[in-house]
């Protein structure tokens, strides 16, 4: 996926926050991400941002125009793709935007069939501090909860075979090179796409924006990552 | 090697669990159309919550009795003649006036990944109506094109999305159906012509 403008740091708002009473001070730093979309395409995403307001339901994270009537998302239901297909129908139809509505979380991916090129914004705040995740054994999505560039999700997060899969935009399907990790163990550093190119042992790159396919061959993997704006 | 197993059997249960083809029921460019009126046969887009479409499907290449649902006494019946073919799921016109959205079904009778042919059957009528109801009431009735699609094998790692019909719909138009009565009587009409002119 192409991410063309990452956070606008301070661009619409920068808080100050402050804890008197502790003597604390926190940034909260609100931008927006902006994504390409490509006509008739399937794009494996995420939200690279999470609302101010913390409603996640997506008539309010993930918001498109009448340019984008009948886009579709697809989300991931614990076993399979979920049965409940949102269609967004914009106001020159009668409607009023995504139906049925549907609650996305940050962290996880979900596919998102655009009906045109355009531009999708997201916009929110940086989540910061110990962000807390759990791949669940068997199937599931995973994206980085916050706006960065990075190989994700590191190279001490996996089970032994477990896999990791991509999307390829180009190729409308999943990549062909796979992900497997390999502890240490076992002699292995981590993640490893077979020495094939951006081979990296913290798994594979991710944009602001994209989400992947876990499959966990073994115990949930509950794991913390640590950020802050600086 | 635990772990590989594990992740083998996590695949196969999965493939397990949802070993037929999957689609989105959902239309687009073809619309659900209905007559203004019994009486009128301009076309308008059917309201929301003015009716409903059923997908039945089978295998692609299945033969069907087309454009004849309505001359059988139920849904049932009219799938008993055509053994290949099976019910998938119903969805009102939800979204806009002439477009639906049911969400994802499992084509119970065609293999994962595999095409199918499908047929949309729609009908008028408000919440709870089903195409026999609206069979014995005399509602507008429609029964659109064989459309062929293809399916998602939902047991691949990762899974398959979903295919979505809104990109093969061709659309469908509901229209009053003679009833029995009717057809009797244009048939006597018929044959009182003939004796008619075979008089004169």
């Amino acid at each position: 996926m192409r991410t063309k403008a990452l956070l606008g740091l301070a661009a619409l708002a920068v808080g100050l926050s402050t804890s008197v009473a502790q003597n604390v001070y926190s940034l909260n730093v609100v931008g927006y991400v902006n994504v390409s979309l490509q006509a008739n395409k399937l794009h494996f995403l995420s939200l690279p941002v999470a609302p101010v307001d913390g409603n996640f339901n997506i008539t309010n994270t993930i918001v498109l125009d009448n340019s984008q009537d009948f886009a579709n998302i697809y989300a991931w239901a614990g076993t399979g793709w979920s049965t409940t297909t949102p269609t967004w129908i914009g106001t020159d139809l009668g409607g009023t935007g995504w139906s049925p509505s549907m609650v996305i979380s940050n962290g996880v991916g979900f596919f998102l069939a655009s009906a045109a090129n355009s531009t999708l914004t997201f916009v929110g705040q940086v989540p910061q501090g110990a962000l807390a995740y759990n791949i669940p054994a068997g199937l599931s999505t995973l994206a980085n909860q916050v706006p960065v560039s990075a190989n994700f999700p590191g190279a001490t997060v996996g089970n032994d075979f477990d896999n990791i899969y991509t999307w390829d935009l180009t190729g409308q399907g999943w990549s062909t090179v796979s992900w497997t990790y390999i502890g240490t163990d076992l002699g292995g550093t981590g993640w490893s796409n077979g020495g094939g190119p951006g081979n990296n042992a913290a798994g594979p790159p991710l944009n602001p924006g994209d989400g992947v396919f876990y499959v966990n061959g073994g115990a949930a993997l509950p794991f913390t990552q640590n950020f802050t704006v600086n | 090697m635990k772990k590989l197993l594990g992740t083998l059997a996590i695949t196969a249960l999965v493939a397990s669990a949802f070993a037929q083809g999957t689609i989105t029921f959902q239309n687009q460019t073809g619309r659900v159309q209905q007559w203004t009126s019994p009486t009128d046969s301009t076309l308008m887009s059917v309201p929301v919550g003015g009716g409903f479409v059923e997908l039945i499907a089978a295998p692609a290449g299945s033969a069907l009795t087309a454009n004849a649902a309505w001359t059988y006494s139920s849904l049932a019946g009219f799938l008993a003649a055509n053994p290949a073919w099976a019910t998938v799921g119903t969805s009102s016109i939800n979204l806009a006036a002439g477009i639906f959205s049911g969400g994802g079904f499992t084509i119970a009778n065609v293999a994962p990944g595999a095409n199918a042919s499908y047929v949309v059957l729609g009908w008028t009528g408000g919440a709870g109506t089903t195409w026999d109801t609206a069979l014995a009431s005399g509602a507008m009735l429609g029964e659109s094109a064989v459309f062929t699609t293809a399916t998602a094998n939902p047991g691949t790692t990762p899974p398959g999305v979903a295919v979505n019909l809104k990109t093969t719909f061709g659309g469908i138009t509901l229209a009053p159906i003679p009833e029995p009565a009717t057809f009797a009587l244009a048939g006597l009409g018929l044959a009182a012509l003939m004796v008619f002119r075979r008089r004169s």
